[in-house]
Protein backbone atom coordinates (compact mmCIF):
# COMPACT_ATOMS: atom_id res chain seq x y z
CA UNK A 1 0.00 0.00 0.00
CA UNK A 2 1.20 3.63 -1.05
CA UNK A 3 -0.40 6.22 0.85
CA UNK A 4 0.43 9.81 0.02
CA UNK A 5 -0.83 12.41 3.19
CA UNK A 6 0.30 16.21 2.68
CA UNK A 7 1.16 17.40 6.21
CA UNK A 8 2.61 20.65 6.59
CA UNK A 9 6.43 20.01 7.96
CA UNK A 10 6.32 23.40 9.63
CA UNK A 11 4.04 23.05 11.82
CA UNK A 12 5.50 19.58 12.99
CA UNK A 13 9.21 20.39 12.52
CA UNK A 14 10.64 23.07 14.43
CA UNK A 15 12.76 25.62 11.79
CA UNK A 16 15.62 22.83 12.65
CA UNK A 17 14.50 20.15 10.15
CA UNK A 18 13.72 22.76 7.07
CA UNK A 19 16.78 21.21 6.05
CA UNK A 20 19.05 18.37 6.85
CA UNK A 21 22.68 19.16 8.18
CA UNK A 22 25.20 16.83 8.83
CA UNK A 23 24.27 15.94 12.09
CA UNK A 24 20.71 14.53 10.98
CA UNK A 25 20.10 11.20 12.50
CA UNK A 26 20.58 8.86 9.59
CA UNK A 27 17.39 7.85 7.91
CA UNK A 28 15.78 4.12 9.55
CA UNK A 29 17.73 5.08 12.89
CA UNK A 30 15.78 3.53 15.57
CA UNK A 31 15.70 5.78 18.67
CA UNK A 32 14.93 4.18 21.99
CA UNK A 33 14.07 5.48 25.00
CA UNK A 34 14.36 3.53 28.70
CA UNK A 35 12.47 5.22 31.16
CA UNK A 36 13.33 3.45 34.80
CA UNK A 37 11.36 3.56 38.01
CA UNK A 38 12.89 3.05 41.34
CA UNK A 39 10.47 2.88 44.53
CA UNK A 40 9.90 1.35 47.91
CA UNK A 41 7.22 -1.11 48.54
CA UNK A 42 5.27 -1.69 51.71
CA UNK A 43 7.25 -4.47 52.81
CA UNK A 44 10.55 -2.14 53.09
CA UNK A 45 11.78 -3.76 49.53
CA UNK A 46 13.81 -1.26 46.93
CA UNK A 47 11.97 -2.17 43.34
CA UNK A 48 12.86 -1.56 39.86
CA UNK A 49 10.56 -1.19 37.10
CA UNK A 50 12.01 -0.13 33.09
CA UNK A 51 9.76 0.67 30.22
CA UNK A 52 10.76 1.23 26.84
CA UNK A 53 9.60 3.08 23.54
CA UNK A 54 11.19 3.18 20.47
CA UNK A 55 10.39 5.33 16.51
CA UNK A 56 12.21 4.71 13.64
CA UNK A 57 13.71 8.08 11.86
CA UNK A 58 12.07 9.33 8.62
CA UNK A 59 14.13 10.00 5.79
CA UNK A 60 13.67 13.25 4.88
CA UNK A 61 14.31 14.08 0.78
CA UNK A 62 16.52 17.00 0.08
CA UNK A 63 18.99 17.41 -2.73
CA UNK A 64 21.18 20.55 -3.66
CA UNK A 65 22.86 21.42 -6.93
CA UNK A 66 25.15 24.14 -7.32
CA UNK A 67 27.32 26.07 -10.21
CA UNK A 68 31.01 25.16 -9.24
CA UNK A 69 32.86 27.41 -11.63
CA UNK A 70 33.77 31.00 -9.79
CA UNK A 71 32.62 33.16 -12.58
CA UNK A 72 31.28 33.13 -16.22
CA UNK A 73 33.03 30.22 -18.07
CA UNK A 74 34.55 31.95 -21.07
CA UNK A 75 34.22 30.78 -24.59
CA UNK A 76 34.65 30.99 -28.28
CA UNK A 77 32.24 31.21 -30.61
CA UNK A 78 32.03 27.76 -32.66
CA UNK A 79 34.04 25.82 -29.70
CA UNK A 80 32.88 22.46 -28.86
CA UNK A 81 32.36 20.49 -25.75
CA UNK A 82 32.64 23.26 -23.47
CA UNK A 83 32.37 22.56 -19.87
CA UNK A 84 29.76 23.60 -16.86
CA UNK A 85 30.69 22.46 -13.23
CA UNK A 86 28.12 21.81 -11.17
CA UNK A 87 28.25 19.40 -7.80
CA UNK A 88 25.14 17.36 -6.63
CA UNK A 89 24.42 17.00 -3.16
CA UNK A 90 22.54 15.08 -1.13
CA UNK A 91 21.39 16.43 1.84
CA UNK A 92 18.56 14.52 2.85
CA UNK A 93 19.21 11.85 5.65
CA UNK A 94 19.43 8.80 3.80
CA UNK A 95 20.97 7.28 0.55
CA UNK A 96 19.19 8.23 -2.54
CA UNK A 97 19.06 8.14 -6.42
CA UNK A 98 19.36 10.95 -8.43
CA UNK A 99 17.49 12.01 -11.69
CA UNK A 100 19.34 14.39 -13.67
CA UNK A 101 18.42 16.70 -16.52
CA UNK A 102 19.83 19.62 -18.10
CA UNK A 103 17.98 22.63 -19.44
CA UNK A 104 18.25 25.85 -21.66
CA UNK A 105 18.05 29.27 -19.51
CA UNK A 106 17.90 32.53 -22.10
CA UNK A 107 19.31 35.19 -20.20
CA UNK A 108 18.21 38.49 -20.61
CA UNK A 109 20.38 40.80 -23.26
CA UNK A 110 22.50 39.34 -26.02
CA UNK A 111 22.41 35.78 -25.50
CA UNK A 112 23.54 32.30 -27.55
CA UNK A 113 21.71 28.77 -27.64
CA UNK A 114 24.46 26.06 -26.43
CA UNK A 115 24.17 23.36 -28.48
CA UNK A 116 24.35 19.54 -28.44
CA UNK A 117 24.50 19.79 -24.69
CA UNK A 118 25.14 16.52 -22.19
CA UNK A 119 25.66 15.56 -19.04
CA UNK A 120 29.04 13.72 -17.56
CA UNK A 121 30.38 12.45 -14.79
CA UNK A 122 33.40 13.98 -13.79
CA UNK A 123 34.94 10.99 -14.04
CA UNK A 124 39.16 12.01 -14.61
CA UNK A 125 38.21 14.86 -11.78
CA UNK A 126 39.23 17.54 -14.05
CA UNK A 127 36.66 19.75 -13.75
CA UNK A 128 36.35 20.57 -17.23
CA UNK A 129 35.40 18.06 -19.39
CA UNK A 130 37.75 15.18 -20.71
CA UNK A 131 37.56 12.00 -23.07
CA UNK A 132 37.48 9.54 -20.53
CA UNK A 133 34.92 11.47 -18.52
CA UNK A 134 31.60 8.86 -18.56
CA UNK A 135 28.43 10.26 -20.47
CA UNK A 136 25.43 10.61 -17.85
CA UNK A 137 21.97 8.61 -19.44
CA UNK A 138 18.76 9.00 -17.32
CA UNK A 139 17.69 5.76 -16.49
CA UNK A 140 21.11 4.21 -16.62
CA UNK A 141 23.46 5.37 -14.52
CA UNK A 142 21.76 8.01 -11.75
CA UNK A 143 24.15 8.84 -9.54
CA UNK A 144 23.37 7.04 -6.21
CA UNK A 145 24.34 9.21 -2.77
CA UNK A 146 24.71 8.13 0.83
CA UNK A 147 23.81 11.21 3.29
CA UNK A 148 25.55 14.40 2.86
CA UNK A 149 27.54 12.88 -0.23
CA UNK A 150 28.31 15.02 -3.24
CA UNK A 151 29.19 14.76 -7.14
CA UNK A 152 30.49 16.77 -9.58
CA UNK A 153 28.73 16.70 -12.67
CA UNK A 154 29.54 18.18 -15.89
CA UNK A 155 26.87 19.79 -18.70
CA UNK A 156 29.13 19.80 -21.64
CA UNK A 157 28.03 22.12 -24.81
CA UNK A 158 29.12 23.46 -27.81
CA UNK A 159 29.37 27.22 -28.79
CA UNK A 160 27.36 27.74 -32.14
CA UNK A 161 29.83 29.51 -34.17
CA UNK A 162 27.15 32.79 -35.15
CA UNK A 163 27.79 33.58 -31.22
CA UNK A 164 28.32 37.25 -30.54
CA UNK A 165 31.15 38.40 -28.20
CA UNK A 166 29.82 39.22 -24.64
CA UNK A 167 26.58 36.80 -25.45
CA UNK A 168 25.62 34.90 -22.40
CA UNK A 169 24.39 31.35 -22.56
CA UNK A 170 23.02 29.69 -19.54
CA UNK A 171 22.03 26.13 -18.78
CA UNK A 172 20.34 24.86 -15.84
CA UNK A 173 21.37 21.42 -14.33
CA UNK A 174 18.86 19.86 -12.22
CA UNK A 175 18.76 16.66 -9.73
CA UNK A 176 15.29 14.96 -9.03
CA UNK A 177 15.37 12.31 -5.81
CA UNK A 178 14.24 9.26 -7.59
CA UNK A 179 12.52 8.15 -3.44
CA UNK A 180 10.30 10.71 -3.26
CA UNK A 181 9.09 14.41 -4.75
CA UNK A 182 6.17 16.51 -4.57
CA UNK A 183 5.21 19.63 -2.57
CA UNK A 184 7.41 20.24 0.98
CA UNK A 185 5.97 17.20 3.39
CA UNK A 186 4.33 14.97 0.55
CA UNK A 187 4.90 11.46 2.40
CA UNK A 188 6.07 8.71 0.57
CA UNK A 189 5.02 5.41 2.54
CA UNK A 190 7.86 2.62 3.00
CA UNK A 191 10.16 4.25 -0.11
CA UNK A 192 13.27 5.32 2.23
CA UNK A 193 15.76 3.59 3.19
CA UNK A 194 15.22 0.17 4.95
CA UNK A 195 11.32 0.55 3.86
CA UNK A 196 10.91 3.90 6.32
CA UNK A 197 8.51 6.55 5.01
CA UNK A 198 10.34 9.11 3.15
CA UNK A 199 9.00 12.74 3.35
CA UNK A 200 9.74 15.28 0.98
CA UNK A 201 11.74 17.94 2.37
CA UNK A 202 12.24 21.86 1.48
CA UNK A 203 13.92 21.48 -1.64
CA UNK A 204 10.70 19.64 -2.98
CA UNK A 205 12.85 16.60 -4.05
CA UNK A 206 14.53 18.47 -6.20
CA UNK A 207 17.17 21.05 -6.97
CA UNK A 208 18.88 22.92 -9.48
CA UNK A 209 21.61 25.64 -10.56
CA UNK A 210 22.15 27.74 -13.70
CA UNK A 211 25.60 27.85 -15.06
CA UNK A 212 26.75 30.51 -17.75
CA UNK A 213 28.82 30.35 -20.27
CA UNK A 214 30.26 33.86 -21.70
CA UNK A 215 31.98 34.64 -25.32
CA UNK A 216 35.19 36.18 -24.98
CA UNK A 217 36.38 37.23 -28.64
CA UNK A 218 39.01 38.93 -30.01
CA UNK A 219 38.75 40.69 -33.34
CA UNK A 220 42.04 42.18 -35.73
CA UNK A 221 41.40 44.71 -38.19
CA UNK A 222 44.72 44.73 -40.32
CA UNK A 223 45.66 47.42 -42.25
CA UNK A 224 48.94 48.10 -44.54
CA UNK A 225 50.40 51.16 -46.59
CA UNK A 226 53.39 52.26 -48.01
CA UNK A 227 54.96 55.78 -48.51
CA UNK A 228 57.68 55.98 -50.97
CA UNK A 229 60.70 58.84 -51.32
CA UNK A 230 62.70 59.04 -54.02
CA UNK A 231 66.74 59.78 -53.88
CA UNK A 232 65.92 63.28 -55.58
CA UNK A 233 63.27 63.99 -53.51
CA UNK A 234 59.16 63.41 -54.58
CA UNK A 235 57.44 59.79 -54.33
CA UNK A 236 58.62 58.26 -57.73
CA UNK A 237 59.69 54.50 -56.54
CA UNK A 238 62.86 54.87 -59.07
CA UNK A 239 65.96 52.48 -58.41
CA UNK A 240 67.24 53.62 -55.09
CA UNK A 241 64.10 54.87 -53.62
CA UNK A 242 63.00 53.87 -50.07
CA UNK A 243 59.21 52.28 -49.54
CA UNK A 244 58.43 52.46 -46.46
CA UNK A 245 55.38 50.03 -44.98
CA UNK A 246 53.42 50.78 -41.94
CA UNK A 247 51.33 47.77 -40.80
CA UNK A 248 48.55 47.93 -38.26
CA UNK A 249 46.87 45.52 -36.07
CA UNK A 250 43.92 46.66 -34.76
CA UNK A 251 42.47 44.66 -31.45
CA UNK A 252 38.98 44.63 -30.48
CA UNK A 253 37.02 42.44 -28.34
CA UNK A 254 36.82 41.27 -24.51
CA UNK A 255 39.64 38.47 -25.39
CA UNK A 256 42.96 38.21 -25.95
CA UNK A 257 44.66 37.32 -29.05
CA UNK A 258 47.71 35.40 -27.81
CA UNK A 259 51.40 34.58 -29.32
CA UNK A 260 50.43 37.03 -32.30
CA UNK A 261 53.21 37.54 -35.01
CA UNK A 262 53.12 39.42 -38.11
CA UNK A 263 55.02 38.32 -40.79
CA UNK A 264 55.77 40.41 -43.53
CA UNK A 265 57.78 39.19 -47.46
CA UNK A 266 59.94 42.00 -48.58
CA UNK A 267 58.92 42.38 -51.93
CA UNK A 268 61.15 40.96 -55.07
CA UNK A 269 63.57 43.97 -55.85
CA UNK A 270 64.23 45.28 -52.54
CA UNK A 271 66.61 44.93 -50.40
CA UNK A 272 65.55 45.35 -46.50
CA UNK A 273 67.13 48.42 -44.36
CA UNK A 274 69.13 46.84 -41.70
CA UNK A 275 67.78 48.24 -38.32
CA UNK A 276 64.82 49.85 -39.94
CA UNK A 277 61.98 47.86 -37.91
CA UNK A 278 59.91 49.89 -35.58
CA UNK A 279 57.28 48.86 -33.18
CA UNK A 280 54.79 51.55 -32.26
CA UNK A 281 58.07 54.02 -32.96
CA UNK A 282 60.85 52.24 -31.31
CA UNK A 283 63.44 50.15 -32.75
CA UNK A 284 63.01 46.94 -31.93
CA UNK A 285 65.61 44.02 -30.08
CA UNK A 286 66.26 41.05 -32.44
CA UNK A 287 64.28 38.87 -29.56
CA UNK A 288 61.23 40.88 -30.82
CA UNK A 289 61.69 41.60 -34.83
CA UNK A 290 64.35 40.66 -37.31
CA UNK A 291 64.57 40.19 -41.20
CA UNK A 292 65.14 36.95 -42.80
CA UNK A 293 65.92 35.03 -39.68
CA UNK A 294 62.72 33.98 -37.79
CA UNK A 295 61.20 33.59 -41.76
CA UNK A 296 63.51 33.44 -44.99
CA UNK A 297 62.69 36.62 -47.14
CA UNK A 298 60.44 38.43 -44.64
CA UNK A 299 60.18 40.41 -41.63
CA UNK A 300 58.69 38.61 -38.32
CA UNK A 301 57.60 41.02 -35.42
CA UNK A 302 56.34 38.93 -32.16
CA UNK A 303 53.72 41.35 -30.70
CA UNK A 304 52.73 38.53 -27.96
CA UNK A 305 49.83 38.90 -25.70
CA UNK A 306 47.13 41.19 -27.44
CA UNK A 307 44.28 42.21 -25.40
CA UNK A 308 41.23 43.29 -27.52
CA UNK A 309 41.20 46.47 -25.42
CA UNK A 310 45.01 47.42 -26.27
CA UNK A 311 45.98 50.04 -28.70
CA UNK A 312 46.41 49.79 -32.06
CA UNK A 313 49.75 48.14 -32.88
CA UNK A 314 51.94 49.89 -35.32
CA UNK A 315 55.25 47.93 -37.18
CA UNK A 316 57.13 50.23 -39.39
CA UNK A 317 59.80 48.85 -41.22
CA UNK A 318 61.99 50.27 -44.77
CA UNK A 319 63.38 48.42 -47.74
CA UNK A 320 65.16 50.32 -50.98
CA UNK A 321 64.19 49.82 -54.19
CA UNK A 322 67.28 47.95 -56.48
CA UNK B 1 -10.92 5.39 13.46
CA UNK B 2 -8.61 7.42 14.36
CA UNK B 3 -8.33 6.94 18.02
CA UNK B 4 -8.59 3.39 17.26
CA UNK B 5 -5.46 3.51 15.37
CA UNK B 6 -3.82 5.48 18.13
CA UNK B 7 -4.66 2.94 20.64
CA UNK B 8 -3.29 0.13 18.72
CA UNK B 9 0.19 2.16 17.83
CA UNK B 10 0.54 3.00 21.72
CA UNK B 11 0.02 -0.95 22.07
CA UNK B 12 2.71 -1.65 19.36
CA UNK B 13 5.46 0.65 20.46
CA UNK B 14 5.54 1.15 24.55
CA UNK B 15 6.67 -1.42 26.78
CA UNK B 16 3.83 -2.28 29.51
CA UNK B 17 6.89 -3.52 32.05
CA UNK B 18 5.27 -5.77 34.71
CA UNK B 19 7.61 -7.10 37.50
CA UNK B 20 8.23 -10.72 38.55
CA UNK B 21 6.70 -9.56 41.93
CA UNK B 22 3.34 -8.44 40.13
CA UNK B 23 1.33 -10.88 42.35
CA UNK B 24 2.21 -9.08 45.70
CA UNK B 25 0.86 -6.18 46.86
CA UNK B 26 1.95 -2.57 45.70
CA UNK B 27 3.98 -2.65 42.61
CA UNK B 28 4.67 0.57 40.46
CA UNK B 29 3.64 -0.05 36.79
CA UNK B 30 5.80 1.93 34.16
CA UNK B 31 4.70 2.75 30.74
CA UNK B 32 6.62 4.77 28.38
CA UNK B 33 4.89 6.34 25.12
CA UNK B 34 6.18 8.71 22.44
CA UNK B 35 4.11 11.31 20.17
CA UNK B 36 5.22 14.08 17.96
CA UNK B 37 2.24 16.96 16.79
CA UNK B 38 0.60 16.12 13.15
CA UNK B 39 -0.65 19.16 11.19
CA UNK B 40 -3.34 17.55 8.40
CA UNK B 41 -4.57 19.92 5.97
CA UNK B 42 -7.60 19.03 4.28
CA UNK B 43 -8.50 19.62 1.03
CA UNK B 44 -10.49 23.02 1.34
CA UNK B 45 -7.44 23.76 3.37
CA UNK B 46 -8.12 23.46 7.09
CA UNK B 47 -5.45 22.22 9.19
CA UNK B 48 -5.79 19.82 11.94
CA UNK B 49 -3.62 19.39 14.33
CA UNK B 50 -3.15 15.97 16.28
CA UNK B 51 -0.83 14.20 18.38
CA UNK B 52 -0.11 10.99 16.84
CA UNK B 53 2.39 8.38 18.39
CA UNK B 54 5.75 9.07 17.36
CA UNK B 55 6.66 5.90 15.57
CA UNK B 56 8.16 7.34 12.82
CA UNK B 57 10.39 10.49 13.07
CA UNK B 58 11.56 13.05 11.18
CA UNK B 59 15.30 14.68 12.21
CA UNK B 60 14.34 18.07 13.32
CA UNK B 61 10.73 16.78 15.18
CA UNK B 62 10.37 17.52 18.80
CA UNK B 63 9.00 14.37 20.78
CA UNK B 64 7.17 14.73 23.57
CA UNK B 65 8.27 11.69 25.59
CA UNK B 66 5.50 10.62 28.19
CA UNK B 67 5.80 7.60 31.63
CA UNK B 68 2.90 7.51 33.04
CA UNK B 69 2.92 5.30 36.50
CA UNK B 70 0.23 3.38 38.12
CA UNK B 71 0.34 2.14 41.50
CA UNK B 72 -1.02 -1.64 41.47
CA UNK B 73 -2.45 -3.65 44.35
CA UNK B 74 -3.63 -2.40 47.55
CA UNK B 75 -0.63 -1.13 49.51
CA UNK B 76 1.25 2.46 48.78
CA UNK B 77 4.40 2.58 47.04
CA UNK B 78 7.04 5.52 48.45
CA UNK B 79 10.44 6.86 47.18
CA UNK B 80 9.58 6.63 43.80
CA UNK B 81 12.04 8.07 41.31
CA UNK B 82 11.53 7.86 37.73
CA UNK B 83 14.74 8.57 35.73
CA UNK B 84 14.98 8.79 32.18
CA UNK B 85 18.34 9.00 29.96
CA UNK B 86 17.72 11.14 26.94
CA UNK B 87 17.95 9.05 24.37
CA UNK B 88 20.61 8.96 21.74
CA UNK B 89 20.46 11.16 18.33
CA UNK B 90 18.10 13.85 20.64
CA UNK B 91 18.66 16.69 22.55
CA UNK B 92 16.75 17.40 25.44
CA UNK B 93 14.09 20.77 24.88
CA UNK B 94 14.70 23.63 27.74
CA UNK B 95 11.93 23.63 30.30
CA UNK B 96 10.01 21.20 28.91
CA UNK B 97 10.19 18.34 31.92
CA UNK B 98 6.88 18.25 34.18
CA UNK B 99 5.29 16.22 36.50
CA UNK B 100 3.03 16.27 39.25
CA UNK B 101 4.43 16.51 42.79
CA UNK B 102 7.61 15.92 41.35
CA UNK B 103 11.28 17.09 41.96
CA UNK B 104 12.80 17.67 38.84
CA UNK B 105 16.63 17.40 38.36
CA UNK B 106 18.84 16.67 35.20
CA UNK B 107 22.23 15.07 34.83
CA UNK B 108 24.75 15.91 32.57
CA UNK B 109 27.21 13.01 33.34
CA UNK B 110 25.44 10.16 32.56
CA UNK B 111 23.40 10.12 35.65
CA UNK B 112 26.12 9.86 38.12
CA UNK B 113 24.66 13.09 39.73
CA UNK B 114 21.89 15.18 39.47
CA UNK B 115 21.06 19.32 39.85
CA UNK B 116 18.16 21.87 38.93
CA UNK B 117 19.35 23.91 35.66
CA UNK B 118 21.02 26.92 37.41
CA UNK B 119 22.94 24.78 39.38
CA UNK B 120 24.25 22.28 36.80
CA UNK B 121 27.67 22.84 34.62
CA UNK B 122 29.70 21.37 32.41
CA UNK B 123 33.56 22.08 31.89
CA UNK B 124 34.93 23.59 28.08
CA UNK B 125 37.54 22.80 26.40
CA UNK B 126 39.77 24.70 27.95
CA UNK B 127 38.93 24.26 31.48
CA UNK B 128 36.89 26.77 32.32
CA UNK B 129 33.40 26.31 33.54
CA UNK B 130 30.04 27.11 32.29
CA UNK B 131 26.61 26.47 32.80
CA UNK B 132 24.74 23.59 30.84
CA UNK B 133 22.73 23.74 28.27
CA UNK B 134 20.02 21.81 27.85
CA UNK B 135 21.84 19.92 24.11
CA UNK B 136 24.54 18.62 27.79
CA UNK B 137 21.50 17.23 29.77
CA UNK B 138 22.00 13.27 29.59
CA UNK B 139 19.23 12.24 32.18
CA UNK B 140 15.99 13.72 33.58
CA UNK B 141 15.05 12.60 37.00
CA UNK B 142 11.63 13.25 38.87
CA UNK B 143 11.71 12.45 42.12
CA UNK B 144 8.26 11.88 43.09
CA UNK B 145 7.16 13.07 46.48
CA UNK B 146 5.56 11.60 49.56
CA UNK B 147 3.36 8.04 49.49
CA UNK B 148 1.97 6.78 46.41
CA UNK B 149 -1.22 5.36 47.27
CA UNK B 150 -2.91 2.06 45.50
CA UNK B 151 -4.54 3.45 42.40
CA UNK B 152 -2.43 6.28 42.36
CA UNK B 153 -1.17 7.34 38.47
CA UNK B 154 0.56 10.19 37.29
CA UNK B 155 2.56 11.25 34.30
CA UNK B 156 5.95 12.41 34.27
CA UNK B 157 6.68 14.26 30.40
CA UNK B 158 9.56 15.73 28.68
CA UNK B 159 10.40 17.13 25.01
CA UNK B 160 13.11 16.45 22.84
CA UNK B 161 14.48 17.13 19.33
CA UNK B 162 15.28 14.27 16.99
CA UNK B 163 18.53 15.25 15.61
Amino acid sequence: MRMWVRISLAAILGAGAMSARAADTAAGTTVTNVASARYVDSGGSTLTQTASAAFTVQQLVNVTVTWQNTSDVPVTAGSAQQTLLFRVTNTGNGTDTFKLTDALVTPGGTSFTPSSCQIYFDTAGTGIYASSDVLYTAGSNDPQLSQNAGINMLVVCNVPSTAADTALGEMQLTATSKTATGSFGTVSAGAGVSGVDAVVGATGGAGGSTGIYQVHQVALAYTQRATVTSPGGGNRAVSGATIEYILTVQPSGTASANSLVITDPVPANTTFVSGSILLNGAAVTPAVGDYNVTTPGAVTVKLGNLAGTASAQVVKFQVTIN
Amino acid sequence: MKSIRIAISIALLSGWAFSALAAQPGYLKLQTVGFQEKVTVDKDGTKHTDIVPADHVLPGTEVIWKINYEIIGNQPVTDAVITDPIPQHMQYVAGSAAGDRADITFSVDGGNTFATPDKLQVKNPDGSVRTALPKDYTTVRWVLKGTLSPGAKGTVTFHAILQ
